[in-house]
């Protein structure tokens, strides 16, 4: 990339918004900062970011608005930072269009993992890429001949669970919402009931992981939703 | 004793009474004769009939007999005994005022006699009521709740009254608790009756007694309501069905309001009783707080006193960052700012219990996320963990609050990594059986000292623990409230092979088991 890449933090608590900068200063990045909600929308507007990191708990406007009034206009990649808890924020951020979302407190690995994992979806959503082959620590998915395999070994999905693993699968590394997928998967006017999904994903976790209870390959986000490994 | 208590025509005591008076008139007659036979003097022939007509009045109910015989005695002085003979003549000179002088005699102590038996019928009565308002105090300082108190009252009002009784706790058409002693069904259905509650509901929204006994009787209902009520609240109505209006007297009343104040006192002493349990309920309850806060303050304080003195160290002597003694203090930062976040988890967690119920909400969750959500955290803070895990085959859901349980998980683990001194794997298993799910955690360390195992979770060892071993109570005590408001149980045993395991169970009730 010649152009190095521009990152808005919003986040009204020095401390985290300096700690923050420094680590992706140091990864590379360029970084904007803004304290307040009216700021970012500014920031946005002048800087054009290519990712914002989001902070729910802004002093002066909620940041789902934040992100309302920038999905408005444009889909630059949103990681939404939050604290422990609030699922039901989260999913509503990510109903409205955020990308992803971090949980402080937070590791500075994961941090740059999430950012790149959105940054790439971005890119290759941008490009219209789409691949034929998921493949990532033994699974495979073949998306055009309907295949997944684990180790080599061909693995009998149903029709559903093939959907609900290619689905995240396409989104590796992001998490999808119970919503999401179920609108996905049965259309948008589908009961919002995730018990079936949740005995979908147990069947799919009996065929494809080793222990389900150890899973490596789909990662359940307690009251959220579910995260595929990344390739 | 309870004659008058009784409905006022029964025939066999009619027939009996028949037969007294019939025997001890022919009796008197034929000692008549025989006096006559005897002394030829007729002079205590009224004796012996007035003796007659006083053995009558004692013997028999009311005065209609002894009347009745004063009459027959006076007839038959004058049929028999005086001349004419066997003939009625009431016409001799002086013989009339004598007799009507013998029949108003005969009259009065047939009157008094009655009186006397009544006011003795009285007194037992009295007594009687005494002794059961006696026995119903005596049983209602021994009741332990409202409900007991009720039932207690209820039996009392039913046998001292000999009548159906409805008796219920608040406003009658809202009732709190309704109680029936009915004798049949269809008293029951008279109570439950609408019109019989509105009279019932009127008499506990005016605070005085309506219904059929009272002034206001003109009510078409059968029952009479009685407020159960003190200076300033009415606690409830109690219904009494008398079987006839005749029953209802004064007496009664009185009888009636003095056995109900009784139970408003009772009622009143056991909800001040009740009031004061849950301020000492509440007092306990701050008590483990300002304990819990105690013990967390301690175990905050060291880890923060630990990474105020390293950063500071750190930026005052910044070549030493590249040091292997900058190195150590960096990692004593971290470390120590996980175990901060681990303990404001835990802290929150408790938020998460209802403070009024002391219960969670609860959600069907799938358990092998729960348990797998857990061990990723756990990875996260000590990537040099080994756990492994053992769920069963089939789905199991259990009802919880995800969060929390989750929290549970990580404390044991947690608990394990740091207390049991070894680092063989730990293992984490799930199994059921009808009625519970179990969870256990297991480690092959030290296993804990026997003096501790009995209150290990009631965070009592937080107080007397050096700083080296911080936070082995707050963690395990968390747990514990954790778990028992999932309706749930929590401990701990040592393994006869070494190590400890902690188990603790969940209610599965209100599961349903998801098929595709």
């Amino acid at each position: 990339m010649t152009n190095k890449i521009k990152i808005l933090i919003v986040e009204d608590e020095d401390a985290i918004s300096n700690f923050i900068a420094t680590t992706l200063k140091s990864n590379g990045y360029i970084t904007v900062l803004a304290k307040t909600a009216k700021e970012a929308l500014t920031m946005v507007s002048s800087h054009c970011p290519d990712l914002i990191l989001l902070d729910l708990g802004l002093p002066d406007i909620d940041g789902v608005e934040v992100l309302e009034t920038v999905r408005e206009w444009s889909s630059i990649p949103v990681i939404i930072v939050s604290a422990r808890g609030d699922e039901t924020e989260k999913v509503k951020a990510l109903d409205l269009g955020a990308d992803d979302y971090i949980t402080k407190p937070f590791g500075t690995s994961e941090l740059l993992a999430r950012i790149r994992t959105a940054l790439r979806h971005n890119l290759k959503r941008g490009a219209g890429v789409q691949e034929e082959v998921f493949s990532a620590k033994g699974l495979t998915i073949d998306f055009g001949k309907r295949l997944v395999t684990v180790d080599g070994n061909e693995v009998h999905l149903t029709q559903i669970e093939f959907k609900i693993v290619s689905l995240l699968a396409k989104s590796a590394g992001r998490v999808m919402t119970y919503d999401h997928i179920i609108t996905e998967l049965w259309g948008p006017y589908a009961v919002k009931d995730n018990q079936i999904l949740r005995v979908n994903m147990a069947n799919i976790r009996r065929k494809i992981e080793k222990n389900p209870a150890a899973p490596q390959y789909i990662f359940t986000e307690v009251g959220v939703g579910y995260r595929m490994i990344e390739e | 004793m309870n004659r008058l208590e009784k409905s006022n025509f029964q025939p066999i005591v009619f027939i009996l009474d028949l037969l007294k008076t019939i025997a001890i008139f022919i009796i008197a007659t034929l000692l008549a004769f025989l006096l006559i036979k005897a002394s030829f003097i007729s002079d205590n022939i009224f004796g012996l009939y007035m003796l007659s007509v006083a053995l009558v009045s004692i013997l028999t109910q009311g005065y209609f007999w002894g009347i009745l015989s004063s009459i027959a005695g006076v007839v038959s002085i004058n049929y028999f005994f005086t001349y004419p003979y066997f003939a009625i003549n009431f016409t001799m000179a002086g013989y009339p005022i004598t007799f009507a002088i013998l029949l108003l005699m005969s009259i009065i102590s047939s009157a008094m006699t009655a009186k006397v038996k009544k006011e003795a019928q009285l007194s037992a009565l009295r007594e009687k009521r005494t002794d059961s308002i006696n026995n119903m105090i005596k049983h209602l300082l021994s009741a332990q709740s409202i409900d007991e108190i009720l039932n207690i009252g209820a039996d009392h009002f039913y046998s001292a009254n000999q009548s159906s009784v409805f008796l219920c706790l608040g406003d009658p058409i809202k009732p709190q608790k309704i109680i029936f002693r009915c004798k049949n069904e269809r008293d029951e259905g008279i109570f439950t009756s609408m019109l019989e509650r509105q009279i019932a509901h009127k008499a506990f929204n005016s605070n005085q007694a309506y219904g059929a006994a009272t002034e206001e009787g003109q009510h078409n209902c059968l029952g009479t309501y009685f407020p159960i009520m003190g200076n300033q609240v009415t606690y409830g109505v109690i219904g009494i069905l008398f079987p006839h209006s005749k029953w209802i007297t004064t007496e009664m009343l009185t009888f009636i309001s003095f056995m109900t104040s009784q139970l408003f006192l009772a009622i009143e002493r056991q909800n001040i009783l009740s009031e004061s349990q849950e301020i000492l309920l509440e007092k306990e309850k701050e008590k483990m707080r300002s304990n819990l806060l105690r013990a967390v303050s301690h175990d905050l304080r060291t880890p923060l006193t630990c990474i105020l003195g390293a950063s500071a160290t750190l930026q005052d002597n910044k070549d030493l960052i590249y040091s292997e003694n900058g190195d150590k203090l960096l990692n004593d930062i971290q470390s120590d700012a996980g175990w901060l976040i681990h303990m404001v988890e835990n802290l929150l967690s408790v938020t998460r219990i209802s403070d009024h119920t002391a219960k969670v909400k609860k959600q069907e969750e799938l358990v092998e996320e729960v348990v797998a959500e857990a061990i990723s955290r756990v990875y996260s803070r000590f990537p040099q963990a080994k756990i492994q895990v053992a769920v069963p085959e089939e789905l199991l859901i259990v009802p919880m609050d995800a969060t929390l349980i989750e929290q549970v998980l990580i404390n044991l683990l947690e608990n394990a990594i740091h207390h049991s001194g070894d680092t063989k794997p730990l293992l984490v298993s799930v199994s059921k059986d009808k009625k519970n799910a179990y969870f256990s955690v297991r480690d092959h360390g030290k296993g804990i000292p026997p003096e501790k195992l009995a209150n290990i979770f009631d965070g009592k060892s937080t107080q007397e623990i050096s700083d080296s071993s911080r936070g082995l109570g707050i963690g395990l005590t968390i747990c514990k409230s954790i778990i028992l408001a999932h309706d749930g149980e929590i401990n701990a045993q040592n393994n006869s092979e070494g190590g400890s395991t902690f188990t603790f169970s969940l209610p599965l009730k209100g599961v349903n088991q998801h098929d595709q």
